[in-house]
C-alpha cells in the first residue's frame, strides 16, 4: 500500500493513544488546530482535552510539564512544533530529561518522546530552517532518532515510547508529502541500528533525514553511469551503529557522509573521526563530508538552494571521489 | 660550516665502538670515501669512511676508547648545504588501505605507478600490480618455494631438537690476538669460525650431512654447508659454501663474505642453491637468544645460532662472566637419534675450545 510520512507519523501516535492508557499529546496547537503539520488532526473530537493538550508558547514549561507527567508513571508525547524552539526547552530536555536518571542514581528514569520537526529547505530563513539533531546528540542521556523513510515514521514511535528513556524524534519536515509504498504486514525493526539501503562496492555514503531520498536519488543516477556506491541509512545518531558503518566501509574503503547540519563540530565528523580511529588502515581516500554552508540559512530560494546538499552536490562529489 | 662526525652503526645490533686507529689528523683534507678511522666492533675491525669532503678540524675520542654509535668522533670543516635535508616532496603517497596491502603481500610499493589525485597510489593501483607481476609458470617466486619446502618438511621430517651453549671465552681472545695482525679487510668475522668448527664437526658425522629421498639416507661425500642468507627484497634463501671441508679458515672467511654479496645482487651459482648437504641458520644478528629451526629438505640436520652475549656461568665452582653462544639442532629422527646430535653438539664445543686448531 501507499502511504506519506504524514500519514504514517499519524497513524503511529494514534496507534499509541489508542493502545495505550498512559500515552496522551502536549504541544503547541496539537489539538484544536489539529498540528501545525496537521499531523494531529481531529486528535482532540476522537481523544479529547485529557489526551490532546494544547500548551501555551512555552517550550520550556509544556516540556517540563511532559517530563513530570513521565516521572509519574504516564507515557507523553511532548510536540515541539519546530526544532528551532527546542533551543527554548534545552533546559528541560538535558538536565532534566536527559541527566535525571543518571542524577537520581538510577532510581529515576524519564519515559518522555519528545517529537520535532526539523531542517531546511522551505524558505522560513534563518530561523526555521536548522537541523538541531547533531548537535542533541552530543548528549549523554538521550536517544536521537532520525525517521528518513515512510516505514521509520510509521514505527519508530512505538520503539520510542517501549524505552525507559527520553527518546527525541527528528522528522524533516520536508519529508511529509513524501509517499512510499510500503508493506502493511511489516511491524517495524529496531530503530537504533542502522540500515543498508542499498549495496555497493566502490564507496559508502551515510547519511539520515532529510538527506535521505535525495541521496538515493544521486545513487541511482551514479548506478546508470555505472557507480556502485552503497548507501546507509543512519536512522539513529545516538547510540550510533557504528559497526554497520565500518563494515561497509571495510568493504568499500571510501566514506562519504551527507548531514545536513554545518560542518564544523557536525554529526559527520563525529562519523569520520571513529571510521580514522577504528579502521584508519582501510581506507582508499580521505573520507569526505557534505554539509551545509556555514551560513544560517538564507531566505531566498535560490541561496537556500546553495546552502543546503542537493542531489546534484552528492553526484559531483562522489564522482570526484572516483573520478 | 661544522659538521660533526658520529660514530657509525656497523650492524643493527652494534651499540659500541672502540676506536683503533685513526687514518686522519686535524689539518687534513679529507676527501669523500676516504677512510678515517679504524673501528673495531665485536664481530669484526672496520674502516669507516667520510661522507663529505672537508677539512679535520678535530679528532675526539682517543685510541682505544670503546664509543657509543652516534656519539661524535671527529669534526670536520665542510661545505655549507653539503648535508642534503630530506626530500619532503618525494614522500610516497599512498593511501592507508593500499599501504596494508602492499605490506601483507610484500611489495614494496615505491615502484608501483599511482593513479590517484597527485600520483596516490590507491589500493586498485597495488591490486592490479599485483595481478600483472603473478610468477609466471617456470620462474621461481621465493616466498612459494619457501612455503612449499617448509610445509613439505614439517609435514614428513620428524624433527628432534637439541640445544647447546657454547663458550666463547677462548675464541673471542684468540679472535681478538688473530685480528691485530691482519689487514682490515682479512679480518676473521666471528660466524666464519662458528662455521669452521661446525664444518670441522660434520667431517666425524656423516649421518647428519647428507639427503634423504625415497625413503633412503645417503651421506654425502663433500660438506657443502648452506647459509641461510635473509634478503633485503624480503624472504631467505641458503646458498651453500660448496666442499668447505676443504678450507682453510682464511679461505672459508673470504667464501662467506663473498657469497653473502652475491646473495643480495642476486649472482648465485644454481649448484650453490641445490646442493647443500647441511644448514647453518644465524639468526644472532636479530638478537634472539635460540633458533628452533625446520630442516631443509631433503637434508636431515640444521644448526641454529643465537646472539653471541656475555652470560654469568660456573666455572671450576666460580662464577665467571663468559662469552657464550646457544646453538639448536634440529634433526631428522628419521636418519639419526638424539645421541648422534649431542654428540655432534659437543665435538663443537670442543673444537671451539681450542680455535689457534681450527
Amino acid at each position: 500500500m501507499k502511504m506519506s510520512y504524514r500519514e504514517a507519523l499519524r497513524w503511529s501516535i494514534r496507534e499509541a493513544l489508542k493502545n495505550d492508557s498512559r500515552v496522551f499529546l502536549v504541544g503547541e496547537d496539537v489539538g484544536a488546530y489539529g498540528g501545525s503539520y496537521a499531523v494531529s488532526k481531529d486528535f482532540l473530537k476522537e481523544f479529547g482535552q485529557e489526551k490532546i493538550l494544547d500548551a501555551p508558547l512555552s517550550e520550556l514549561g509544556f516540556t517540563g510539564i511532559g517530563i513530570g507527567a513521565a516521572l509519574g508513571g504516564l507515557r507523553p508525547i511532548i510536540e515541539i512544533m519546530t526544532v528551532n524552539f527546542s533551543l527554548l526547552a534545552l533546559d528541560q530536555i538535558i538536565n532534566s530529561a536527559a541527566f535525571l536518571c543518571h542524577m537520581s542514581g538510577g532510581q529515576f528514569s524519564v519515559p518522555v518522546v519528545i517529537r520535532m520537526t526539523t531542517g531546511g529547505g522551505r524558505q522560513l530563513a534563518a530561523q526555521h530552517s536548522n537541523s538541531w539533531e547533531g548537535w542533541l546528540a552530543h548528549v549523554p542521556g538521550v536517544k536521537i532518532l532520525t525517521p528518513g523513510t515512510v516505514i521509520d515514521a510509521k514505527f519508530m514511535l512505538q520503539y520510542a515510547l517501549e524505552d525507559p528513556n527520553p527518546v527525541l524524534i527528528f522528522e524533516h519536515a520536508l519529508l511529509l508529502n513524501h509517499v512510499q509504498e510500503i508493506d502493511e504486514n511489516f511491524q517495524g525493526t529496531s530503530p537504533f541500528k542502522a540500515m543498508v539501503l542499498k549495496e555497493g562496492r566502490s564507496l559508502t555514503l551515510a547519511t539520515y533525514g532529510g538527506m535521505l531520498p535525495r541521496s538515493l536519488e544521486a545513487v541511482s543516477i551514479l548506478e546508470q553511469k555505472g557507480k556502485s556506491i552503497e548507501l546507509i541509512d543512519l536512522r539513529c545518531l545516538r547510540p550510533l551503529d557504528e559497526e554497520s558503518i565500518l563494515t561497509s566501509v571495510k568493504k568499500t574503503h571510501r566514506l562519504l557522509i551527507v548531514d545536513e547540519g554545518w560542518r564544523s563540530g557536525s554529526f559527520a565528523a563525529e562519523i569520520s573521526a571513529r571510521v580514522m580511529e577504528k579502521i584508519f588502515y582501510e581506507l582508499d581516500a580521505p573520507v569526505q563530508r557534505l554539509c551545509r554552508r556555514e551560513v544560517p540559512i538564507p531566505y531566498a530560494a535560490q541561496l537556500e538552494r546553495a546552502a543546503i546538499p542537493q542531489t546534484d552536490d552528492i553526484v559531483s562529489k562522489i564522482q570526484e571521489m572516483l573520478r | 660550516m661544522k659538521y660533526i662526525v658520529p660514530m657509525p652503526s656497523l650492524g643493527a645490533d652494534m651499540e659500541e665502538g672502540k676506536l683503533m686507529a685513526w687514518k686522519i689528523a686535524p689539518g687534513d683534507s679529507v676527501k669523500k670515501g676516504q677512510s678515517i678511522a679504524v673501528v673495531e666492533t665485536t664481530k669484526s675491525a672496520v674502516e669507516i669512511e667520510s661522507f663529505y669532503d672537508g677539512v679535520v678540524l678535530d679528532v675526539l675520542g682517543n685510541l682505544g676508547d670503546s664509543i657509543h654509535v652516534g656519539a661524535p668522533i671527529a669534526s670536520f670543516e665542510i661545505a655549507d648545504q653539503v648535508i642534503p635535508s630530506p626530500d619532503l616532496t618525494k614522500r610516497v603517497k599512498i593511501s592507508p588501505a593500499a599501504r596494508k596491502f602492499a605490506t601483507e603481500n610484500n611489495i614494496n610499493f615505491e615502484n608501483i605507478l599511482g593513479h590517484g589525485p597527485e600520483g596516490l597510489i590507491e589500493l586498485a593501483d597495488v591490486e592490479h600490480y599485483v595481478e600483472s607481476h603473478k610468477p609466471e609458470k617456470g620462474t621461481v617466486n621465493i616466498r612459494a618455494a619457501i612455503a612449499n619446502a617448509m610445509t613439505d618438511s614439517k609435514k614428513e621430517i620428524p624433527h628432534y631438537y637439541l640445544k647447546h651453549t657454547f663458550s666463547l671465552d677462548l675464541v673471542m681472545s684468540w679472535l681478538d690476538e688473530k685480528n691485530k695482525i691482519l689487514p682490515p679487510n682479512e679480518r676473521l668475522l666471528m660466524p666464519t669460525i662458528l662455521l669452521k668448527a661446525i664444518v670441522s664437526a660434520l667431517k666425524d658425522f656423516p649421518m647428519l650431512n647428507g639427503y634423504f629421498k625415497n625413503g633412503v639416507y645417503t651421506p654425502s661425500a663433500v660438506i657443502n654447508v648452506g647459509v641461510a642468507v635473509a634478503l633485503k627484497s624480503g624472504g631467505v634463501l641458503v646458498p651453500a659454501i660448496l666442499d668447505s671441508e676443504k678450507l682453510s679458515l682464511n679461505q672459508l672467511n673470504l667464501s662467506f663474505l663473498d657469497l653473502a654479496h652475491r646473495v643480495q645482487v642476486n649472482e648465485l651459482k644454481n649448484r650453490e642453491l641445490i646442493e647443500g648437504t647441511f644448514t647453518v641458520t644465524n639468526l644472532g644478528d636479530s638478537g634472539c637468544e635460540e633458533v628452533f629451526g625446520i630442516i631443509f629438505p631433503p637434508q636431515v640436520a640444521l644448526l641454529g645460532l643465537g646472539f653471541i652475549h656475555k652470560r654469568l656461568v660456573m666455572i671450576n665452582d666460580k662464577i665467571q662472566n663468559s662469552w657464550v653462544v646457544v646453538g639448536s639442532l634440529s634433526a631428522d629422527h628419521r636418519v639419526t637419534d638424539g645421541m648422534t646430535g649431542a654428540r655432534f653438539l659437543r665435538k663443537i664445543d670442543e673444537l671451539l675450545q681450542k680455535p689457534d686448531q681450527l
